[in-house]
């Protein structure tokens, strides 16, 4: 490893990469490429297609769910429907893009050439994968794919209640993906340690990377765990264990509420760690389009430390209603988990406010998260009030709010990302408007789908049900009516935006260094950056945004206090060059 | 005001606050972006402002008091739902299978049950304080009348678990599992009546006496574990129709 070289390599320009003989090109490249930006581009293409899949199958519920008796779908289907559209939502999807992400713009950001562990970014790469397709094949097994839900409680996910490949299947895929995410959390972390460019102190990180920093510490945490109650449960499978299940054996018996514990001792934390990474690319992409400094920076990165600390000890907010847990302690941190969160809502309100906002397709989808994420955040404290939870959980209210905070917070953050980094990615900008029509589609959509389930579930519907009946009455028909129609709009928004990638790959404007006037220093690069990264000396580091500072000298971030001017003294007019771009 | 609408409008209002900030900021720069100077490049520019502690005091401290009430209130209604001091005119041992449920009225020595396709009746006199006690030998199941205002686990194991509730209104309702169980968890559902009194003790006297309840067979070794089919309970037929029927309405009450 040659990793303190590197530091110091800040100022200096990195030395041209050797020649190769011949670039491998196409699938090859992908399929062989240890750069960080091929292992993130492949990680995000791969989940995008995995989110296509996964949707496609909530399509398929909400199409058996759109009116009462309907027998589109049986119930064995259904249950592998949601089974594995949930499991590749959580795990196949939402994550790995933000894998992808952080591969492709880590190492920019920091200044560095590369990950610390190119090969084992490879095997991450390919272990993910693997992992996925491993659980879909379950579909292609005898008794089809797994169906004891994404949290698989024992023990109905045992070997006698749910015989069959798929199960096993779903457990491979999972363990699968969880080494996955152990080893890219290692690299991560190691990168941002130790890669970081001369200058480039931990609180001149920018926030994408803080909060990546907070997952991948979450993930070494917490999928051990989830490997190894997979482990235990195929034992209980395979080899007559009886850890997860009630039997009585010489006096003493397994606990079934053991696996409950261990799960969500990985799943609450999980549900942080997809969702961190899109705090930190909103913060970012609302940042470059306010034409501002994040406001109050280290709040915010104490806020992002706060949540990871309490995520890892609220698990068994998942557990009221087993009567087994202590229901003060879980409440209360639950609770508190909403101040380090409004503290973020804080800090994005703040860096709008007195900005000069451009509204890019990218800063559309910025907002859009704003305004769904608030909901999803609000239901969760209600949520944790173990009097309301005993009433809504395992009802469409909590489906309500797991989309809000998984689709209204995850997605649409994911794509304000896409359009924001697109340029970086390619080269090419992708169309605004095309961008635009996709985010009204989804706005719209995705509000009339799950908008409408907080009142059926408050009206008695309970989640996971192939079907209800007309004597349910005239409110379940109707709002289970909405909630499809809505769906299909919000899966018609995917097609504008297939559309945008495919015309912007034939014809796309192609774009300078800096196409968006942002501050970090992945925009000091050429776009796409060529293997190496940077190809001049990287501007002075004094600041989380040092290509801003580089560029509108004069606009530094003011200190305290000091607002109102708009103009650090001493410099007033003084416009730089805009290095290379637009 | 009930506990449970004091969280929904605090929810209502956090996203109220968050909405305004949101359009606040929208509309004051699109306002400061007509006046800005076209001639100066870095015109569009605006102050730089970073960081206001007192500013920032007030917004971690102010949610944290929220909070904190909140869970007062929380602590609050949870203890009035867990009622479990008050002494029961009625228990009813509640087991779950995959997919069915039957109610063994303790006193009365009645057992009801349904079969396939057919939902069990289960009849409650409207006044009396009922505790049903929760059990499930095969896997996880939850007990859920929505009217009762909270669900609970059956859980294979743990044999405390337990709800009281007080029936007040006559009326028909719909009973759900609410943790998925399996295939037909979407069709584990049971029919509950409500009767004035007179009609509940009708009701009982037509039922057969001492009938099977699967809870015999609570402790399981691995003999009775080791196939799906030996957990069955017997099956019984759908309780005989008693005078009480008359009071229940299609469709449920909501
Ligand atoms: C295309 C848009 C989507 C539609 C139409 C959709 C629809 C659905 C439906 C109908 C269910 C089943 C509800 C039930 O029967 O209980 C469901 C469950 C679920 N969805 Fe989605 N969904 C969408 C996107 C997403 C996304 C983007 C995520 C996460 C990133 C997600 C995560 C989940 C999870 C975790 C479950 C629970 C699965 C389980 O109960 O085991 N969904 N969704
Ligand atoms: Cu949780
Ligand atoms: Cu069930």
């Amino acid at each position: 490893m040659t990793l303190l070289d590197e530091r110091s390599a800040g100022e200096t320009p990195p030395a041209e990469p050797p020649p190769h003989r011949r670039q491998p090109t196409g699938i090859l490249r992908w399929a062989t490429s240890s750069d960080h930006k091929v292992v993130g581009a492949a990680y995000m293409v791969t989940s995008i297609g995995f989110y296509l899949i996964g949707g496609l199958m909530g399509e398929a519920m909400r199409a058996q769910l759109a009116v009462p008796d309907n027998k589109l779908i049986d119930n064995g289907a259904y249950n592998q429907l949601f089974t594995l559209h949930g499991t590749i939502m959580l795990l196949f999807f939402l994550g790995s893009f933000a894998f992808g992400v952080a591969n492709f713009i880590i190492p920019l950001q920091i200044g560095a050439r590369d990950m610390a562990f190119q090969r084992l970014n490879q095997v991450s790469y390919w272990l993910y994968l693997s992992g996925g397709l491993v659980v879909l094949s379950g579909a292609f097994t005898e008794n089809g794919a797994a169906n004891f839900g994404w949290f698989a409680y024992t023990p109905l996910s045992d070997g006698i209640r749910s015989p069959g490949v798929g199960g096993d299947l779903w457990i491979a895929g999972v363990s699968l993906v969880g080494v996955s995410g152990i080893l890219s959390a290692v690299n991560f972390i190691t990168t941002m340690i130790t890669m970081r460019a001369k200058g480039m102190t931990m609180f001149r990180l920018p926030i994408f990377c803080w909060n990546m920093l907070i997952v991948s510490v979450l993930i070494l945490l917490t999928f051990p765990v989830l490997t190894a109650a997979g482990v235990m449960l195929y034992a209980d499978r395979q080899f007559g264990g009886h850890i997860f299940d009630a039997t009585v054996i010489n006096g003493v018996s397994g606990v079934p509420v053991l696996w409950q514990q261990l799960f969500w001792f990985f799943g609450h934390p999980e549900v942080y760690i997809l969702i961190l990474p899109y705090f930190g690319i909103v913060t970012e992409v609302i940042s470059a389009f306010s034409r501002k400094p994040v406001f109050a920076y280290k709040g915010f990165v104490f806020a992002t430390i706060t949540i990871g600390a309490l995520s890892v000890a609220v698990w068994a907010h998942h557990m009221y209603a087993t009567g087994v847990v202590l229901l003060p302690f879980f409440s209360a941190l639950t609770m508190l988990i909403a101040v380090p969160t409004g503290v973020k809502f804080f800090n994005w309100c703040g860096t709008m406010i007195g900005g000069r906002l451009s509204f890019t397709a990218s800063m559309h989808f910025a907002i859009g998260f704003l305004l769904c994420f608030v909901i999803g955040g609000v239901t969760g404290v209600m949520l944790a009030s173990p009097s309301l939870d005993l009433q809504l959980t395992d009802t469409y209210f909590v489906v309500a709010h797991f989309h809000y905070v998984l689709f209204g917070g995850g997605v649409f953050a994911l794509f304000a990302g896409i359009y924001y980094w697109y340029p970086k990615f390619t080269g090419k900008k992708l169309h605004e408007g095309w961008g635009k029509l996709q985010f009204w589609l989804q706005f719209v959509g995705f509000n009339m789908t799950f908008f409408v389930q907080h009142l059926l579930g408050m009206q008695g519907m309970p989640r996971r049900t192939a079907s209800y009946t007309a004597a349910d009455g005239d409110l379940f028909r109707y709002l289970n009516l909405v909630s499809s129609i809505g769906a299909l709009i919000l899966g018609a928004s995917t097609l504008p935006f297939l559309w945008n990638v495919y015309r912007t790959w034939r014809r796309g404007e192609v774009v300078g260094r800096n196409p968006w006037d942002a501050g970090t220093l992945e925009w000091w690069a050429p776009s796409p950056p060529p293997i190496g990264n940077f190809d001049r000396a990287l501007p002075p580091i004094r600041s989380e945004r040092p290509v801003w500072d580089a560029e509108h000298p004069g606009h530094e971030a003011l200190a305290e206090q000091r607002h109102g001017t708009g103009r650090a003294d001493g410099v007033v007019g003084a416009s730089a060059s805009k290095g290379g771009g637009s | 005001m009930k506990q449970w609408q004091v969280f929904l409008w605090g929810a209502v209002g956090v996203a109220a606050l968050i909405w305004f900030l949101v359009a606040y900021a929208i509309v004051t720069s699109i306002r400061r972006r007509r006046a800005e100077d076209r001639d100066d490049p870095d015109g569009d520019i605006p102050p730089q402002t970073q960081y206001r502690t007192k500013l920032e005091i007030v917004y971690t401290t102010i949610p944290l008091l929220i909070v904190v009430g909140l869970f007062a209130l929380a602590m609050y209604g949870t203890n009035v739902l867990d009622n479990s001091q008050a002494t029961p005119d009625l228990t009813i041992n509640v087991v779950g299978f995959q997919w069915q449920w039957q109610f063994n009225y303790e006193e009365q020595d009645v057992t009801v049950g349904g079969a396939a396709g057919v939902m069990p009746d289960l009849y409650l006199p409207v006044g009396a304080t009922v505790r049903f006690n929760l059990r499930a030998d095969d896997v996880i199941h939850s007990l859920w009348v929505p009217e009762f205002l909270e669900k609970r686990d059956l859980i294979p194991g743990v044999d405390t678990n337990s709800i009281i509730v007080k029936v007040t209104k006559p009326g028909s309702y719909v009973g759900r599992c609410a943790e998925y169980c399996g295939l037909n968890h979407t069709e584990m559902k049971f029919n509950l009546y409500a009767v004035p009194r007179d009609q509940f003790d009708e009701w009982v006297r037509n039922q057969p006496k001492g009938r099977p309840f699967v809870q015999g067979s609570f402790t399981t070794d691995l003999g009775t574990r080791s196939t799906t089919t030996t957990l069955t309970p017997t099956t019984l037929e759908p309780a005989p129709v008693g005078p009480g029927r008359g009071v229940a309405t299609t469709g449920g009450s909501r």
